[in-house]
């Protein structure tokens, strides 16, 4: 034993070696379970990019399609049934573990601890379950009890071509001792120095302490702890003619030569140390109480490169590209004469000459800045670092009722208090001696004396230096309360449940910062908004022999809105956003299955309408130079589609399995905007019209067919995906009717021809996985080989989204009036940032049991 | 197992915690260096290729005289002369004014942020050899071929001299190191517009026309399709148009009223004067020049 623990020990401190871990300062942005490992792939982890990607891992051992889909189809980041991660509601012992804020759940959170996360309760939207009113994306419930955790160790060792090069994770776990009590433990690592995308690396460490002692067989207290300290770097989606400048799909516009090193400008730093106490009351043999207590404090920061009043040094600036000096769309473009072709051509060779040319210039920045200091200038160039921290406690308790042999009745309340900490801070100056705390996008609407420029009047000019907070400073705090209960009976043939809940929500915000363009509504408290938020739910199997069931099952919410959403522009004043209200959702859902010796089959079809609901997005809008926050109020979707799991049990040794759906997401009316301009506090009006716009990021046709092999010890496995119907993210300004009619899309009749949303590109994917198990003594050692994308097919596009700025100079005239200037070469509609999926990529496993 | 050595083993685990990070204090690489990282340190003095503004100007002064002509430099010329004027201020905006005591010549860029590495006084060489000359609004300046797209102005598939792309200049100059005097000259209006436009200038004891205590340099509402506003300046014997971007800093500061005394960048458009301030410090009220 010895021998072993200084082997793990040893690997994992080599890879640690001198690239190891910085404690840190938002989330934003069916487990698949082989003989290996679990493993959370890294879309699932929500890693993958900057955008945010929100992920949600339904898995339900009952349902051939939903058990697998989630792990399968990660690599084009498929989202179940389209829906935003809030409402895939996530447990930890019963107590809900989903950010206070944007309601979603954050799986990197939960990332390098594979063995503690291996046991998961989970409910499908319309299956009754005994710790939750089940979420419209279904429910997770992870157990973290110590004693549940089978005694042994392991120890394994990981090499992989993804985000991460190496990983390291050892766990033992003492099982329930006869003394009462259970210990378990785990500690994992991973780490690149530079992951599959060029200038991105990963460090992250992730621990877990579980303890329990069960006193009798009434009464038992365990006790969790965990977090995973993380410091990754990152990529960016870039346009397809920077893919084809730079030959290479995965051109990452984040980093650059710095004194010959890469550096990369966003970095995230993500620790969230979790603890969670539960105590566990067997009434009696009828009756189980569970109680739980979580409390989490996070801490998030991401960078970012950003520039005062200078030109944008992102390598891929728009301005940049060959193509915004010669019309390659359209070759009768006036401006296309042979100057400005010898101009695109010179562009080009820039570009391919040397990589150095297509990256961030870090050395240019910090010899402007050396610039300024000899005037006395404000930095031209630095980086700065968006936190989003939260202190949150969250109490659960749970009565579960045998009420009679085929009844059972539960009762629970969740209540849940959030402190959501949003500042900004100066990470690096870039050489730079000055920086004021001053709103440089305002200056032009205002002088530099006027006090509207200022971000905190309570200390007018204030200097910034570095670690210290400038932009905007504020919290938003959110208490919830639910009280929810479920009665299911068996029946006959009938297994039946019905369910409710009922609940509150209270939130406001409050700022440390008073922002010149909301003098008298930015520092201090803002109102207090509450809403009163409720929701009914039924479902019903029936089984109709040898092996059929019929189910059913039908749901209407109202939920409160997600403090996320609330705020017309947080980042400046304590205004709500107009029309806030509950969202109504209303969904059905029809289902078949069968289970035979040979076949278990799943067929299902949903329906989901939901209304009045508010999304919130804030962008840098080049065409005003500046910020801008968007509200779009009372939104209305629709969510269906049809779903298919089949395993066919060919033998004992040979399975097939081959899961399908066909789905939509659709916005179903044109929505009401209002949006804020960072550059004056004026809040606009209009409608966006994104009628028929989908959900993006997501494939919403899947077909897959897999091959799962064993023998002696062998497992073998071969899947075939296709991915189709995605789409990229819309920018809702380029369909505001004012837009529309700015630039000219609208005829006589006053009908707009509002531009169609951008398409990703799907396609088809090859896994594969091979791994064998080998007894020594009494131990087992396993080793697996897993391949991603085995035709190293790269022309697949997950996700990406369309960039914001329109295509005509318009001139702006001041009170959101634009004056249509020329249409410029560069064409933005024709150039969405994509983001192309990593081609042939795999992970090897090496697991040691003992 | 022992609980001593699980408890050894998450120990260490948790010390890497303590350790130095990935992204770590990152050091100003240019701090000791004496590499230009802007311009092109390739370039050295050659008094054979040199050349003067004055006779540069001269050399071209049909072209430049003539409406929408221009021409590539083919010739290895080389100029030497300080910045006298950059885009600080948002104002003045993509160009320089390049200065040798013989004349001055606008050189227009493409490039947003030239005051990161150009500031007033510096003086650069610049290699001529592939540039394009011609004139705006018979103001000669260097640059590239423009063409003119939008389709509601007079410019609309006109070609004419333009901003030359930045990769272009960068590779065309260097900073010699050395320092000038940016020298500010009281405007006179009878002077040579051919001579003096291009010139830095003090205007004094003017009045701007309009202001009214309310009104703006710049309102967004009254821009142009070059999205500038003109003011009058009165007081002069010769016209004397005061432009400013609704993109300069200053473009929201309100017009004072009665005498002021104003600098900035003289150009001309034909046989029109203009002035283009810099600074919002280059306005200042008669209360405090008589301070």
């Amino acid at each position: 034993m010895k021998k072993q623990l200084k082997l793990a020990a040893g690997l994992i401190c080599v890879s640690a070696a001198t690239h190891a871990q910085q404690t840190v300062t938002d989330p934003q942005k069916t487990i698949h379970e082989d003989n290996a490992a679990f493993v959370f792939s890294e879309s699932q982890l929500g890693e993958d990019d900057d955008v945010t990607q929100s992920i949600s891992v339904v898995s339900s051992n009952n349902n051939v399609f939903t058990s697998n889909v989630g792990y399968t189809f990660s690599p084009m980041r498929f989202k179940y049934r389209a829906y935003d991660s809030r409402y895939n509601d996530i447990y930890f012992n019963g107590v809900l573990a989903n950010n206070g804020e944007n309601g979603r759940f954050s799986y990197s959170t939960i990332g390098g601890m594979n063995d503690a996360t291996r046991s998961m309760e989970s409910s499908l939207p319309f299956e009754s379950n005994a710790f939750s009113f089940a979420g419209l994306g279904g429910s997770n419930n992870y157990d973290f009890r110590a004693s549940h955790y089978a005694a042994g160790g392991k120890a394994t060792l990981s090499g992989a071509n993804r985000n991460y090069r190496l990983r390291g994770m050892f766990t033992y776990a003492t099982g329930l001792k006869d003394n009462g009590w259970a210990f378990m433990g785990t500690v994992g690592y991973r780490w690149a120095n530079e992951g599959w995308v060029e200038g991105t690396y990963y460090n992250s460490l992730a621990y877990f302490l579980s303890a329990q002692k069960v006193f009798n067989s009434r009464h038992s207290l365990s006790f969790a702890t965990w977090g995973n300290p993380t410091e990754r770097s990152t990529q960016g989606a870039s346009t397809d003619e920077a893919y084809w400048l730079a030959n290479d799909r995965y051109y990452n516009p984040y980093w650059g030569y710095q004194d010959g090193k890469k550096r990369n400008s966003r970095v995230v730093n993500n620790y969230e140390p979790s603890a969670l106490i539960t105590w566990d009351f067997n009434i009696n043999e009828n009756a189980k109480l569970t109680t739980t207590v979580l409390g989490r404090y996070a801490m998030y920061s991401s960078t970012k490169l950003n520039y005062n009043g200078a030109e944008n040094p992102a390598p891929d600036y728009w301005k940049n590209f060959p193509s915004a000096i010669y019309n390659v769309w359209d070759g009768s473009d006036v401006g296309n004469t042979e100057y400005s072709l010898q101009s695109w051509v010179n562009s080009r060779d820039y570009w391919m000459a040397s990589k150095a040319n297509r990256q961030i210039q870090w050395d240019k920045l910090y010899y402007a800045n050396r610039q300024q200091n000899l005037t006395g200038q404000d930095a031209a160039y630095y980086i700065q670092a968006k936190h989003n921290d939260h202190l949150t406690v969250n109490l659960a308790s749970t009565l579960d009722l045998a009420v009679t042999k085929d009844s059972k009745w539960q009762v629970g309340v969740n209540l849940g208090t959030n402190k959501g900490m949003h500042y900004q801070t100066m990470e690096d100056m870039l050489g730079a001696d000055n920086m004021h705390n001053i709103n440089n996008y305002a200056i032009g609407t205002y002088t530099a004396h006027d006090p509207e420029v200022q971000y905190d009047l309570n200390n007018p000019n204030g200097r910034v230096g570095k670690g210290d907070r400038f932009g905007y400073d504020y919290n938003l705090f959110v208490n919830k309360m639910t009280l929810w209960t479920q009665y299911a009976l068996n029946k006959g043939i009938a297994h039946s449940y019905i369910a409710g809940k009922v609940g509150a929500s209270h939130m406001w915000r409050d700022g440390n910062m008073r922002n010149g363009l909301a003098a008298d509504n930015s520092y201090g408290k803002s109102q207090k908004a509450r809403f009163l938020d409720g929701g009914v739910k039924i479902g019903t199997n029936l089984n109709l022999g040898y092996g059929n069931t019929l189910t059913f099952g039908f749901g209407m919410e109202a939920r409160s809105p997600q403090a996320y959403v609330a705020f017309q522009a947080p980042e400046i004043n304590n205004n709500f956003a107009e029309n806030l209200r509950c969202e109504h959702v209303n969904s059905v859902e029809l289902g078949y299955a069968l289970n035979t010796s040979w076949l278990r089959a799943n067929l299902t079809g949903y329906f989901t309408h939901t209304s009045k609901g508010n999304e919130w997005q804030n962008f840098y809008y080049d065409d005003v130079n500046s910020f801008t926050y968007v509200s779009l109020n009372g939104v209305t979707k629709n969510y269906y589609g049809v779903e298919l799991g089949m395993q066919f049990k060919v033998t004992s040794n040979f399975k097939i399995n081959v899961l399908g759906v066909y789905s939509d997401a659709q916005y179903t009316e044109n929505t009401a905007v209002s949006y804020m301009h960072s550059t004056s506090g004026t809040l606009y009006h209009d409608v966006c019209m994104n009628k028929n716009m989908r959900e993006s990021g997501t494939p919403l046709t899947v077909g897959s067919i897999g091959l799962s092999y064993n023998i002696k010890g062998w497992y073998l496995d071969l899947t075939g995906n296709y991915y189709d119907r995605i789409y990229l993210s819309y920018a809702p300004n380029l369909r505001y009717t004012e837009t529309l009619k700015n630039m000219g899309n609208v005829d006589n009749e006053g009908n707009y021809n509002v531009p169609e949303q951008l398409k990703g590109k799907g396609g088809f994917m090859l896994d594969a996985s091979i791994g064998k198990q080998f007894r020594i003594g009494k131990n087992r050692l396993s080793v697996n080989l897993m391949a991603t994308n085995v035709t190293n097919n790269q022309k697949m596009v997950s996700g990406g989204y369309e960039q914001s700025r329109s295509n005509y100079s318009a001139s702006d005239k001041g009170d959101g009036n634009y004056e249509t200037g020329s249409k410029r070469i560069y064409d933005f509609q024709k150039n969405p940032k994509k983001y192309y999926v990593q081609g042939i990529n795999g992970m090897l496993n090496i697991n040691y049991r003992f | 197992m022992k609980t001593r050595n699980i408890i050894t083993f998450f120990a260490l685990g948790l010390g890497l915690t303590v350790t130095s990070c990935m992204d770590g204090d990152w050091e100003d690489p240019t701090a000791n260096s004496s590499k230009s990282y802007y311009g092109n340190d390739a370039i050295t003095e050659n008094p054979e290729k040199h050349i003067t503004i004055e006779a540069l100007k001269q050399k071209y002064k049909a072209l430049t005289d003539a409406t929408n002509q221009i021409e590539l430099i083919t010739e290895d010329m080389q100029l030497k002369g300080i910045v006298t004027v950059n885009d600080l201020g948002g104002n003045v905006s993509q160009q320089i004014v390049l200065d040798d005591g013989t004349g001055r010549i606008v050189i227009g860029i493409t490039d947003n942020s030239i005051y990161a590495y150009l500031s007033p006084g510096q003086e650069i060489l610049v290699n001529l050899k592939g540039m394009y000359i011609g004139g705006y609004g018979k103001q000669p300046q260097l640059g590239y071929p423009s063409t003119g797209r939008n389709p509601s102005t007079s410019s609309y598939g006109v070609t004419r001299i333009g901003r030359m792309p930045k990769n272009m200049w960068y590779e065309r100059f260097c900073l010699t190191g050395n320092v000038g005097q940016v020298d500010t000259l009281d405007f006179d209006p009878s002077w040579d517009m051919d001579k003096y436009a291009g010139s830095i200038v003090r205007i004094k004891d003017v009045t701007l026309s309009g202001a009214d205590g309310e009104k703006v340099l710049a309102d967004k509402s009254e821009s142009d399709a070059g999205n500038g506003v003109n003011v009058s300046i009165n007081g002069l014997s010769q016209p004397v148009t005061l432009r400013t971007s609704t993109y300069a800093d200053f473009a929201s500061m309100v017009m004072p009223q009665g005498k002021v005394t104003l600098y900035g960048l003289l150009s001309r458009y034909n046989t029109t004067w203009q002035l283009a301030l810099r600074y919002e410090t280059d306005i200042v009220t008669e209360e405090a020049t008589t301070e």
